[in-house]
C-alpha cells in the first residue's frame, strides 16, 4: 500500500520520500480504509475500481492516440493510393485494414481520435473558464447582475446550439477551430448554472463570510474560496460535458459541419463509411466502437468520480 | 418566457446578419456587380441599422409574415408550416417512448430483488448514453431494412396522403434511434426518485405496514412523486433533441423542421433559417410551459401556493 502521496493539495510536500510507513501521518477514509495525510480527494477516489477502470482506460486510449502513431511508426492517414482500396482488417502492412482512398484505417483512427479528443477537451475548456467566471460572480454578487446575466444564460440554454453550430461551419466553413468554438458556446451556459446554483449554496457557509468580514476583495473571495468549493460537482459536469463535446463533434462531422475531410475525426470516419456498408461494415464499426469507449469510460469515470467525491468530504 | 423566445429570435438575427455570408451575394449569384448589389441592397433594406432591421422583421413576423425564402422564394411561413407536423409528430413520440422505456426500467430495475438485473438496466441506459443517437440510427436502419426486411427503407409518408399505418409504421423506427438519445437520463433521475422515496419517506412505511402491494403502492403513491424530478429533465432535454433530429431526418429522410433547417443554413437561406429558429424557439417555450403546468397538477403544494 506504499503508492505514494498523489499530489492534489496546494502546498503540501511530497511525504512519501522521507516517511517511514510506521510512524507516517495516517488518516483513515470511509470504508475504513487508510491513506496518507496529505492525498487529495482524487487521490482517494482513484482507489475505488469503480473510478480507476474508466480513468485507466481513458488514459491508455490518450495515450494511443497522442503517442500511437509516433511510436507505432504508422503511414500518414491522408496519403493513401487507390490500388490499396478497401482492405480487410489485419493486412500486411496495414493492421486495420485501408479505406475506400486506400488511407491506412489504423492512422485514420488514431490521428482521428486525436482530432476528437482535443476538441472534446478544448471545448470544454473554454466552456469550464467562461461559464464559471460568469457563474461564480453572478452568484456571489447577486443583484441585478444576476438577475441579467442568468436570463441571457436562459436564452442560450434554450435556444437550439446546433444552430449556432451549423451556422458557423457553414458561414464561415468547416475546420477544427470553428468546431471547438462553436460547441463550447453550448456549455457555457450549463456551466454557468451550475456553477452559480453551487455558489449560492456556499457562499452563505461559515469560510465564505468570514473571508467577507475580514475584507477580502470580490476577487479573491471568488478565486481563493467559491471556485474549490464547487469544485466538486464542478469536474463531474466537465467530465460529462467532455463526452458530451465529443458527441457533438461526432454529428457535426457527419453533418459534413465539423472536422473537413480529408482530416480524419471519429466523426467524419463513420459518415464516410455509410456508403461502404455492405462491403466493409468495419470502416463504419471501428470508429463506432471508439467512440462508445471513450464516451462511456467518460460516463462511468463521472459517475465513480461523483459517488466517491460527495462520499468523501474532504 | 415571451422574454426569452424574443432573445432567442434576436440572438439568431443577430447570428445569421453578423457572420460572413452576404445575403446579396446568395441572391444575385452570377450576376453580381457593384450596381445590383447596391440596388439590391436598398430594396432589401439592408443599409438601415441593424435594430431598424430587426424591429422590422419582427413586426412583420409578428403578423405571421416572415418573409419569402431566398432559394426558392416561397413562403418561409408555408414551408415551415408543411415541414412543422412531421418533427412535432417525431419529437412527441420520441419523447413517448423515452419516457415509457425510462418509467418501465426504472421501476423493474428498483423494484426487483435481483442485482443483475438493476445493474443490467443501468447498464443498457449508459450504453445508450455513450453512443452517438445516429449511430443507432444508421446500423439499425441498415440491419432491419436491408438484411431482415422488417422496415420499409422508402422513407417517410405523411398521414394524410399515406394513411395513419403507414405514418406510424415509418416514424416508429426514426422515433425510436431518436429515444434512445434521452432515455437514460429519464431512466437516471426516475429511478433516483424512486429510491429516495421508497427509502426515506414515511408514508412508504405507513403504506407497507397496511398490507399493500408493491404494484399498488409504487402505481398509486410513489410514481407521483417521483415525477417531478422527471418532468424538469424532460424539459431541459427537448432542446437537445433538436439536435439529434436534425441528424435523424437526414438519415430517415423525414421532410420535417430539422432537414429544412440544415438545408437553409448550408444554402445561407437567411431568411427561411430565421423563420425555422423562431418556431423552434416557441416550441421549446411551449413545451417547458406545459411542464410548469403539470407541476402544479401533480403537486397540491405548488397548486395552492399560486
Amino acid at each position: 500500500m506504499s503508492d505514494g502521496v498523489i499530489a492534489g493539495n496546494a502546498g503540501v510536500p511530497d511525504l512519501a520520500a522521507e516517511f517511514d510507513p510506521d510512524t507516517a501521518a495516517w488518516v483513515s477514509t470511509t470504508a475504513g480504509r487508510r491513506v496518507r495525510a496529505g492525498t487529495s480527494r482524487f487521490g482517494r477516489a482513484l482507489r475505488d475500481p469503480g473510478v480507476a477502470v474508466p480513468a485507466a482506460i481513458l488514459v491508455l486510449l490518450v495515450l494511443a492516440c497522442f503517442a500511437g502513431p509516433a511510436l507505432l511508426g504508422v503511414p500518414s492517414p491522408t496519403t493513401g493510393n487507390l490500388t490499396q482500396y478497401l482492405r480487410p482488417l489485419g493486412s500486411p502492412g496495414h493492421l486495420l485494414g485501408t479505406n475506400q482512398l486506400g488511407n491506412d484505417m489504423l492512422s485514420r483512427m488514431l490521428y482521428g481520435g486525436r482530432v476528437s479528443i482535443e476538441i472534446g477537451l478544448a471545448a470544454t475548456a473554454i466552456s469550464l473558464v467562461a461559464g464559471v467566471a460568469i457563474g461564480a460572480f453572478c452568484g456571489y454578487l447577486g443583484g441585478a447582475a444576476d438577475a441579467i446575466m442568468m436570463r441571457i444564460l436562459d436564452i442560450l440554454f434554450a435556444f437550439p446550439n446546433i444552430v449556432l453550430a451549423m451556422a458557423m461551419a457553414a458561414y464561415l466553413g468547416p475546420s477544427v477551430v470553428h468546431t471547438i468554438w462553436a460547441i463550447s458556446v453550448f456549455g457555457v451556459a450549463g456551466f454557468g448554472r451550475l456553477a452559480r446554483a453551487q455558489t449560492v449554496k456556499i457562499r452563505q457557509l461559515d469560510y465564505v463570510v468570514a473571508a467577507r468580514s475580514g475584507g477580502a476583495s470580490t476577487w479573491r473571495i471568488v478565486t481563493t474560496h467559491i471556485v474549490p468549493g464547487i469544485s466538486g460537482p464542478l469536474t463531474t459536469y466537465a467530465l460529462i460535458t467532455i463526452g458530451h463535446a465529443m458527441l457533438i463533434e461526432a454529428g457535426l462531422s457527419y453533418l459534413g459541419l465539423g472536422v473537413p475531410i480529408p482530416q480524419p475525426s471519429w466523426g467524419n470516419l463513420i459518415s464516410s463509411a455509410q456508403n461502404y456498408v455492405v462491403q466493409a461494415p468495419q470502416l463504419l464499426i471501428m470508429p463506432a466502437v471508439a467512440l462508445f469507449v471513450t464516451i462511456a469510460s467518460i460516463n462511468l469515470l463521472a459517475d465513480g468520480l461523483g459517488r466517491r467525491l460527495a462520499l468523501d468530504r474532504g | 418566457m415571451v422574454l426569452v423566445m424574443l432573445g432567442c429570435t434576436l440572438l439568431s438575427f443577430a447570428v445569421v446578419n453578423v457572420l460572413p455570408g452576404d445575403i446579396v451575394h446568395t441572391i444575385l449569384g452570377e450576376g453580381y456587380n457593384a450596381q445590383a448589389a447596391a440596388e439590391l441592397q436598398s430594396k432589401l433594406g439592408l443599409n438601415r441599422p441593424m435594430i431598424v432591421q430587426y424591429l422590422d422583421w419582427l413586426g412583420n413576423a409578428l403578423h405571421g409574415n416572415f418573409g419569402n425564402s431566398l432559394t426558392n422564394g416561397q413562403s418561409v411561413i408555408g414551408e415551415i408550416g408543411a415541414a412543422a407536423p412531421a418533427t412535432l409528430e417525431l419529437i412527441v413520440i420520441a419523447q413517448v417512448f423515452g419516457i415509457l422505456i425510462a418509467v418501465t426500467g426504472a421501476t423493474a430495475a428498483v423494484v426487483t430483488r435481483r442485482r443483475w438485473l438493476d445493474s443490467a438496466i443501468t447498464g443498457i441506459a449508459l450504453a445508450a448514453n455513450s453512443l452517438p443517437p445516429f449511430i443507432a440510427g444508421l446500423l439499425l436502419l441498415d440491419l432491419l431494412s436491408t438484411k431482415y426486411h422488417l422496415v420499409s427503407s422508402i422513407g417517410w409518408v405523411p398521414a394524410s396522403s399515406g394513411g395513419l399505418g403507414n405514418n406510424l409504421q415509418a416514424i416508429a423506427l426514426p422515433a425510436f434511434v431518436l429515444s434512445l438519445a434521452v432515455f437514460p437520463a429519464y431512466l437516471r433521475i426516475f429511478r433516483g426518485e424512486l429510491r429516495q422515496q421508497l427509502d426515506g419517506e414515511e408514508y412508504v412505511v405507513l403504506a407497507r405496514l397496511k398490507g399493500i402491494s408493491t404494484a399498488r403502492l409504487i402505481g398509486r403513491h410513489v410514481a407521483r412523486n417521483s415525477l417531478v424530478g422527471l418532468l424538469t429533465v424532460i424539459g431541459i432535454s427537448t432542446a437537445n433533441l433538436f439536435a439529434a433530429t436534425v441528424i435523424i431526418e437526414q438519415i430517415f429522410s423525414i421532410p420535417g423542421l430539422g432537414l429544412l433547417l440544415f438545408n437553409s443554413v448550408t444554402n445561407h437561406d437567411s431568411t427561411t433559417v430565421l423563420g425555422c429558429i423562431s418556431l423552434i424557439a416557441v416550441i421549446i417555450v411551449a413545451f417547458n410551459l406545459v411542464i410548469d403546468l403539470s407541476y402544479a397538477a401533480l403537486d397540491p403544494r405548488v397548486r395552492d401556493a399560486r
